[in-house]
């Protein structure tokens, strides 16, 4: 494991949950605020969190800023790790709801 | 009265739009002006990086004007981190030689405690106190190298 486990906050677990939606598929910083609502200034440090305990890769976007016409963009994907723990999380945060639920009803 | 409430209201009306106008004017100059406080918070390594990828996150946000000052926050937060690395990595370093002083000290005490309180010599104290003191003086050994093995193991684990 790279740099220890990322702090686990529910803007972490709803990163997480975008890439879990599709685990192949490499998105964008500008994307995953788009589809988690989270703001540029906790997004960002996430993602570093979750790159720096290599549960992400970033690369950039394959084309030049010249004929793309914009700036290029940094791509993350979740790793062989990210996936395996965040899957894990996420079995164990349903389970805890899961009991949480079955108590009050 | 009337006509100065007239007066006062035409007035406000006037300042409140040439105070919007200039605020509009001045926005695209401050938002650049955080961007670029932004990125060069960032260390020197990380700043090409983020500030292309910051801003094509902006291009796709078009018009959001002073939301580039949440780039801030992304700064101040990633520095504390990458300083944070730093920090733990200095810590761990000196803590070996934390260790290595606390042990010379250790000894060094051993000697000068006996000279002050003691009323034997080093030499004809009893045994078990010899025994005690390598014991402790071993341990002390023990504790340098498992702490030496550590942070040569957390030294390679954290990332440049």
């Amino acid at each position: 494991m790279g740099n220890g486990a990322p702090r686990m906050t529910t803007q972490t677990l709803g990163i997480l949950g975008v890439f879990l939606a599709c685990p192949s598929q490499e998105i964008a910083g500008a994307d995953i605020a788009k589809r988690t609502g989270l703001k540029s200034g906790t997004l960002y440090p996430a993602l570093f969190r979750l790159e720096r305990a290599e549960w992400l890769q970033s690369k950039w976007e394959e084309g030049v800023p010249k004929e793309l016409g914009r700036p290029r963009r940094r791509m993350y994907i979740l790793t062989a790790l990210g996936e395996e723990q965040a899957r894990l999380i996420c079995s164990r945060v349903t389970e805890m709801i899961g009991g949480i639920a079955w108590q009050s009803t | 009265m009337a006509k100065h409430i007239a007066v006062l209201g035409v007035t406000a009306t006037l300042l409140v739009n040439w105070l919007s106008n200039e605020a509009k004017a001045w926005l695209p100059w401050c938002a650049r002006r955080f961007f670029d406080i932004s990125v060069r918070l960032l260390p020197a390594s990380r700043r090409e990086r983020y500030s292309e990828e910051w801003r094509g996150h902006i291009e796709s946000f078009p018009g959001t004007g002073l939301a580039s000052a949440q780039f801030l926050l992304a700064a101040f937060e990633i520095r504390g981190l990458l300083m944070k690395d730093v920090f733990l990595r200095r810590w761990i370093h000196y803590r070996t030689h934390a260790v290595w002083i606390g042990f010379l000290v250790y000894c060094w005490l051993n000697v000068q405690l006996s000279r002050i309180f003691g009323s034997q010599k080093p030499s004809t104290r009893e045994p078990s106190v010899e025994n005690s003191n390598l014991v402790i003086a071993a341990l002390l050994i023990l504790i340098m190298f498992v702490l030496m093995e550590q942070s040569s193991k957390k030294q390679s684990a954290i990332a440049v």
